[in-house]
């Protein structure tokens, strides 16, 4: 990958690392469980996962992509090509309500899922895997790379601070 | 925009018409089916083959040109444009290329097949005139780019010596095809091993080094090759060549020593940035596709070593036939199959994006079990058709060629279901992608 200059870059491909490894758990745990095989809401590793699924997930469809289709497309639209935000934003339009309704589900844990519920649960989780994995490589491996040309030093710090007031807001 | 990402992105504006790559797709396939159908059909030839037309030197170039050299024009005039934004200086060339190269390469098969010296003539010249046409076109871009770049690009580093060794090739391909009719080569043997070379590792293998280095960090999210490796990896690759085509040419087993030797430092500094790549990968899973390319990697060392023993004249009888044979099926085949496991996919999610469709999901595309059963019959037609050859035994090439041929028809079940797929999703989108034409090049581009 490409060495990334601006903090504001780096924590985006923070974020990006820790989204990738909290899928290939997801993937794993729909992998051992079928459609029709709900796991144990009980078992400590699959109450971590979905404990974290429905924290880091929800933050990452509301905060990450609202300062990304905010601050950064229309800077990379600018100096590159527009329909590329264009359609890393309509990923995000197919990505959202997949997530929300992961989250919701991950929320209710406690109430453990049972089979129609674990069905609906497991479609909507590997839809979502594939779809984030392939919109984080394309964000990985074009969009912070094209960032890294196109913003200054100088862009770092409000961006930073633009950033942290949509995750404070 | 020019970082490797934009592949991966899709970028737009320099995505051709779908029906240029795709057409050379389509023939690829057909040809792969071909030469393990001419290898099952023909084992005697293969098992006992010592050069000369026949099914042997068919189901050969039907590997070669109908299989690497198709599917590497299929890529190139597709992915060029996008990794680095630039366009071809002309997309009607493009189509231009397939109507010379594609029934050039049917008509020369056919007449290898048939020791036919009219049909082999018609067919080189078909080749070479598509050939000639394709090395026009990316060479003018790859010069664009190393004027742009003023750097070592691995793109163009490794791609402007590829397209020069595709040029010799050529050139000495057709000169075997006229001496079959006139016998005027003092040495038939040395100008076919030339070929061989230059085709193989001059054109496939430096096409090969350069898009993996930009290919397999995309795959894997992983740390590109640091450009000074990139570097090293092909001033040893180019010495190395250099060095074995002089020992070919001169008649000195020395010379080609060293050129494999310099081959083996290079390969594997390239399998220590592959293995690097692999180890800082934030996307590990990468399925079956990633053992196809493990075993090409295998089948390239093998080579390597193999030649150097050939050319000492330790490998026996059967060692030209074999090194041949790692080099082409081993290494440059199983490595191509593994990569486009994973492009084509790619390309087509790429294609309805930019259609404006909803994509589809990669397994739906590109389901894991056809992926394992093409690999498992391919690994299987590798193991068999090689014992055959160094045993000198017919059947375990038939059964090799058999268990080619159904991984073949299961690897074309599934490129076709992922074009039809995208054809689909392409029709349901009422759009037929960004067409071509949108990328013929402008005066102002070109300065």
């Amino acid at each position: 990958m490409f060495n990334l200059s601006l903090e504001i870059l780096r924590n985006l491909h923070e974020e990006h690392a820790t989204m990738l490894a909290l899928l290939e758990r997801l993937e794993k745990l729909l992998a051992a469980h079928g459609p029709e095989d709900p796991p144990d809401t009980g078992d400590a590793d699959t109450a971590a996962l979905l404990e974290e699924l429905a924290t880091t997930l929800g933050e990452d469809v509301t905060y990450h992509y609202a300062f990304e289709e905010t601050h950064l497309f229309p800077r990379f639209g600018q100096a590159f090509d527009p329909g590329i935000p264009e359609m890393l934003c309509q990923e995000h339009e197919l990505i959202r309500p997949l997530a929300e309704r992961l989250v919701a589900a991950a929320a209710a844990k406690e109430s453990g899922f049972d089979t129609p519920g674990w069905s609906q649960f497991h479609a909507a989780g590997r839809e979502l895997v594939e779809r984030e994995v392939f919109h984080i490589q394309k964000e990985e491996m074009g969009l912070l790379p094209g960032l890294d040309r196109i913003l200054e030093p100088s862009d770092d710090a409000p961006l930073l601070t633009a950033y942290g007031e949509i995750k404070s807001a | 925009m020019n970082f490797p990402g934009s592949i991966l992105m899709g970028a737009q504006s320099q995505l051709l018409d779908p029906t240029i790559p795709y057409r050379y797709f389509a023939a690829a396939l057909f040809f792969h089916i071909l030469l393990w159908a001419l290898i099952a059909a023909f084992p005697n030839h293969v098992a006992f083959f010592t050069g000369g037309p026949g099914p042997a030197l068919a189901a050969l170039h039907s590997l070669t040109l109908g299989v690497l050299t198709m599917t590497a024009m299929g890529v190139s005039f597709q992915m060029l444009p996008v990794a680095t934004g630039m366009p071809l200086c002309g997309a009607t060339a493009t189509r231009g290329a397939s109507w010379f190269f594609i029934p050039g390469v049917a008509i020369l098969v056919w007449g290898m097949a048939a020791s036919d010296p009219s049909a082999m003539a018609v067919g080189g010249f078909g080749v070479a005139l598509g050939l000639a046409i394709y090395m026009v076109l990316v060479a003018e871009l790859m010069w664009r780019i190393l004027q742009r770049a003023l750097i070592f690009e691995p793109l163009s580093g490794f791609g402007l010596p590829a397209l020069v060794a595709l040029a010799a090739a050529t050139a000495l391909g057709l000169v075997l095809i006229t001496d079959g009719d006139h016998g005027f080569l003092h040495d038939r043997a040395g100008i076919t091993a030339l070929h061989i070379i230059t085709a193989g590792f001059g054109f496939m293998g430096m096409l090969v080094l350069g898009f993996s280095h930009i290919l397999l960090p995309l795959f894997t999210l992983s740390q590109g090759v640091p450009v000074g490796e990139s570097r090293t990896v092909f001033a040893l690759a180019v010495f190395g060549l250099m060095a074995a085509l002089a020992g070919i040419f001169l008649g000195t087993p020395l010379l080609m020593v060293a050129g494999a030797l310099l081959g083996l430092f290079s390969v594997s500094l390239h399998l220590r940035s592959m293995r690097r790549c692999l180890a800082t990968a934030m996307r590990r899973k990468l399925g079956v596709s990633i053992l196809l390319m493990r075993a090409g990697w295998f089948f390239l060392v093998a080579s390597l070593a193999l030649g150097c023993a050939t050319a000492l004249g330790l490998s026996g009888s059967q060692g030209f036939a074999m090194f041949v044979f790692a080099v082409l099926f081993g290494w440059l085949l199983t490595f191509l199959l593994g990569v486009l496991q994973r492009i084509l996919p790619f390309l087509g999610a790429m294609n309805a994006t930019s259609a404006g469709a909803t994509p589809p999901l990669m397994s739906e595309l590109a389901p894991e079990g056809p992926r394992r059963a093409h690999a498992l019959c391919h690994g299987l037609a590798l193991i068999l058709v090689a014992a055959g050859m160094a045993l000198e035994a017919p059947l375990p090439v038939r059964l090799g060629g058999l268990a080619g041929l159904l991984g073949a028809l299961i690897y074309t079940a599934f490129a076709l279901r992922v074009l039809w797929l995208i054809r689909r999703c392409l029709h349901t989108a009422g759009k037929t992608g960004k067409i071509s034409e949108t990328t013929e090049i402008t005066d102002k581009e070109k300065s």
